[in-house]
């Protein structure tokens, strides 16, 4: 081992962790409101308190090994993650509905397993007197998957006009959370009307939640300059183009409301309801220029008033790789029914900003 | 860097670097906050107000859809045709209209949730009180009991000491309207007589009317759940109690057919109605809570340049509006003091849509006060209203109109939310119709000289239109069309006549017999092992 390895570590871990963070203030109690119609106070029972809540545990358990090779340049962390949550705090259905409200807080007798891997490593490329570069890169998988829930539980609202009560998501058994449920969209037929596979009913079609998280830094210094490049990347996961559903449709186009140019001239017939289905469920796969950053550390004599002058350019979002047909595959806007938390939709963000930033500083 | 790329995993993954530090045994029970209400958690509650009890029957009278959807959409009365992008709402009213629901229909859950939560509150009030308060929670736990009992085919009960755990019990359909029957029963002695003023709140002749449709639909609810379409057996001795109890409703000489239909729906029919038994009012009362109001009922239905501006949604079927004779008040009539003011007539809306004008802009639409003329759709033609429309594919001026709940015209120009309409869930009319229709049915006591021909008769005169020569079933269920329209009364009317499976306008096939029963939602079925989905689905 010492002819290979400066350092080397084994680690492994296990945990318990009890939490209460879902839960708001006053979840778990039966409440009252106290108002007035007119004739004195009246009092409606608005809320069913739950005695038997728990608090919800992760289990993690992990192992993993740190290593720098003898030579010093290369150095890496590979870790295996598992966390299982069990008595998960849920807003669930109340028993039969027969309570003041239709869910309430329970402890779910469902578990979430959370598992993958994180790996992160350092190669020194070039290490010499004048110029240096350094490459750095992680990546972390997620396998997700949800057992011994009651019954699936839909979420993800979908907004827009003639929407009304649509949902797009679902948390069912052996599926990972966040998975996508809608009818398989299969184009158009003559008349312009579209076409879904099986009926039009609800498919499992992919999870907003992504299978993998990637960075790669690149680090590169040539005397007083340095130069450093971040890139990240996400994939394994779809994103629902709420955007597209509500406005890109042929009959926004005849109610004269704009529409891309793809809908303009499409082959839809301007009648056809904007339903939710795959048509507007698309790959999330990116990769983005996240960080640049360039900078001059000018030779600064000793004794004068001023320690250190660095002058730098950064850039954040300067560039973006997808094939995703909205503005941009990053987004998670909340869909939230009932509480149930959704993941992935995209419906009118703001568009995430690129930021360039040139300055000096200055060290006294 | 790591840490960049943590954040976008979830909290579930975030703790796998949290949690390494282990603690030895988790506290099992939650700190509970300082409590701001005086019960305990998860202890039965103390009783609601009345008031707060009486609010449930907001749900029914608070918007388009659910209970009223699920009995108006699967009809022969009215649809919600898809416009475009507009009103595809997922499916939720076509499936209605082409009996194509299944147990995921969100109105079909949402309206088991509602009436779940109403028969909670009523079973509070109806177990722990005492005298009125515990017959007005008897007969609203009854009045609860039976829409659900229609609807659904099951009800819950769970007694009010139970704790909010237990799983409720479950009554059959034949066990439930026994069950609403001798509750309701129970609760006329401690009852008030209705005066007319009280039209908010139970009265004996409110539980009377419940009583008399309690009997007049039990041979459907107590049918072969595997055979729920019928053909049913209506007992001679169910038709005299619904007869006894009709008789006694009509004993009481506040209560008479009014002079004039639209009495009983425009914006004063609270001081109008001679007929409204069992009202929902919209503002407030003391006894009877916060009221929902009912421009809905305009809305659902009216094109954007009528004013108010509705949603361009629902219509009447044409073979709804042709059952009418031409001279009935009940299809179309000019209302003073309203027509010459907001454009439309009363009933039903076919043809050139009139409206105010803007002064100066003939083509677009005014307010209230402006001079009344022809109306132009949002693309400049004329909005004239067609007879048919799709259920799938339409233009905005597709479909007849509907205009039941004519609002203050005063109240117009604020949206109508100040206008005063009272939701019938109980008229003398439909009391009368019951007797005719237990007449028919095979009753034989208590006629007191009258027929159901005579019955229909006197009621056909008081609409303005002509005597009918003779009376069936067929022609008694299209009277009740008539006369009941978007009053929640279709699909169970539709049921007890055999016909809620028939082709409509647009529902060109019979439907499935088990669907005059809906499903119990899959949600609750998992919630509450003691329910069992419904024949058929």
């Amino acid at each position: 081992m010492g002819k290979l390895f400066s350092e080397f570590n084994v680690r492994a871990n296990y945990g318990k962790l009890g939490s209460q963070d879902n839960l708001g203030s006053y979840a778990a109690l039966n409440l009252q409101q106290t108002y007035d119609v007119g004739g004195g106070p009246v009092t409606r029972f608005i809320q069913q308190g739950n005695p038997d809540l728990k608090w919800e545990e992760v289990a993690t358990t992990g192992f993993g090994i740190d290593f720098t090779t003898k030579n010093g340049r290369f150095s890496a962390t590979v870790d295996y993650y598992k966390n299982e949550r069990t008595n998960m705090l849920f807003f669930a259905p109340t028993p039969g509905g027969f309570a003041p409200t239709s869910s309430w807080w329970i402890n779910l007798p469902g578990k979430v397993t959370n598992k993958g891997w994180e790996i992160s490593a350092n190669y020194k490329v070039v290490k010499g007197n004048k110029f240096n570069w350094d490459v750095s890169a992680n990546v972390t998988t997620v396998e997700n998957n949800i057992t011994g829930l009651p019954t699936p539980i839909n979420t993800g609202a979908v907004s827009g006009q003639g929407l009304t009560g649509a949902f797009a998501q679902t948390l069912t058994n052996g599926s990972p959370i966040f998975t996508w449920s809608m009818p398989v969209f299969q184009g158009f037929d003559g008349n312009g009307n579209a076409r879904y596979a099986a009926g039009a009913s609800n498919q499992l079609v992919g999870t907003a939640l992504p299978k993998m998280f990637a960075g790669l830094t690149n680090n590169f210094s040539y005397g007083r300059w340095n130069l450093s490049v971040f890139l990240n990347a996400v994939s394994g996961h779809y994103v629902y183009n709420n955007t597209a559903n509500a406005l890109f449709l042929k009959g926004s186009l005849r109610n004269a409301r704009n529409v891309t140019n793809a809908i303009g001239n499409g082959p839809e017939n301007p009648f056809n309801p904007g339903s939710v289905s795959t048509r507007f469920l698309e790959k999330g796969d990116f990769i983005r220029l996240a960080n640049m950053n360039l900078s001059y550390a000018f030779d600064i004599k000793s004794g004068k008033a001023i320690k250190t002058l660095t002058a730098f350019a950064s850039g954040q979002n300067l560039a973006l790789f997808t094939k995703y047909s909205g503005i941009d595959p990053e987004v998670n806007v909340d869909k939230s029914i009932n509480g149930i938390p959704s993941r992935g939709f995209d419906y009118t963000q703001y568009p995430r900003p690129m930021v360039i930033t040139l300055g000096v500083n200055v060290g006294f | 860097m790591k840490n960049i790329i943590k954040s976008y995993i979830l909290p579930a993954a975030a703790v796998g670097v949290l949690a390494i530090t282990s603690c030895s045994k988790l506290d099992p029970k939650l700190e509970a906050p300082n409590s701001i209400a005086p019960n305990q958690a998860g202890g039965a509650p103390s009783a609601p107000s009345i008031a707060a009890v009486y609010e449930q029957l907001n749900q029914l009278t608070g918007g388009q859809g659910n209970w009223f959807g699920l009995q108006e959409h699967s009809t022969d009365e009215i649809m919600g045709p898809t416009r475009g992008t507009d009103w595809d709402d997922f499916g939720t009213w076509r499936r209605l209209h082409l009996h194509t629901w299944g147990p995921d229909h969100n109105q079909i859950n949402d309206t088991w949730n509602g009436l779940n939560g109403a028969l909670f509150q009523t079973t509070l009030i109806a177990e722990t009180k005492t005298g009125l308060e515990k017959a007005e929670g008897q007969f609203l736990r009854a009045f609860f009991r039976f829409l659900t009992c229609d609807i659904y085919g099951q009800v819950q009960s769970r007694p009010a000491t139970a704790p909010a755990s237990a799983i409720p019990d479950v009554l059959t359909r034949s066990q439930a309207i026994d069950a609403i029957i001798a509750e309701l029963e129970a609760a006329v002695p401690n009852l008030p007589a209705y005066d007319g003023i009280n039209r908010g709140q139970a009265t004996k002749e409110a539980a009377w009317t419940l009583l008399a449709k309690a009997y007049l639909n039990k041979a459907v609810y107590k049918q072969d759940p595997t055979k729920p379409a019928g053909p049913y057996t209506f007992a001679a001795a169910d038709m005299n109690k619904v007869i006894e109890y009709c008789n006694l409703i009509a004993s009481n000489p506040k209560l008479a057919i009014s002079n004039y239909y639209w009495d009983n729906f425009k914006w004063d029919n609270g001081d109008k109605s001679s007929e409204n038994i069992f009202v929902r009012k919209p503002g407030g009362d003391p006894r009877a809570g916060n009221g929902a109001n009912l421009v809905w009922q305009t809305c659902q239905s009216w094109h954007y340049n009528q004013r108010p501006s509705g949603w361009n949604g629902f219509v009447a079927l044409s073979q709804f509006y042709d059952s009418f004779d031409g001279s009935d008040v009940r299809k179309s009539d000019t209302l003073a003091g309203y027509t010459d003011l907001v454009g439309p007539t009363v009933g039903l809306l076919v043809g050139q849509a009139r409206g105010p004008v803007k002064p100066g802009s003939p083509k677009e639409p005014g307010s209230v006060g402006d001079p009344i003329g022809n109306l132009f759709d949002r693309s400049g033609n004329p909005l004239i209203f067609t007879r048919n429309a799709s259920i799938f594919f339409n233009g905005e001026a597709s479909g007849i109109r509907v205009n039941k709940f004519p609002l203050n015209p005063n109240e117009v120009n604020g949206g109508g939310w100040g206008s005063a309409n009272e939701f019938p869930f109980f008229r003398f009319s439909d009391v009368r119709l019951m007797k005719a229709e237990a007449l028919l049915r095979g009753g034989t006591t208590g006629a007191n000289g009258e027929t159901a021909l005579s019955i229909v008769n006197d009621l056909r005169a008081k609409r303005r239109t002509t005597a009918l020569g003779s009376i069936n079933l067929t022609s008694l269920l299209a009277e009740r069309g008539r006369e009941l329209y978007l009053e929640g009364h279709r699909r169970t009317d539709m049921i007890r006549f055999g016909v809620f499976n028939a082709p409509v306008e647009e529902r060109p096939n019979a439907s499935d017999a088990y669907k005059v029963v809906y499903p119990i939602p899959t949600i609750s079925l998992s919630s509450n092992p003691n329910l069992k989905q419904n024949f058929g689905y």
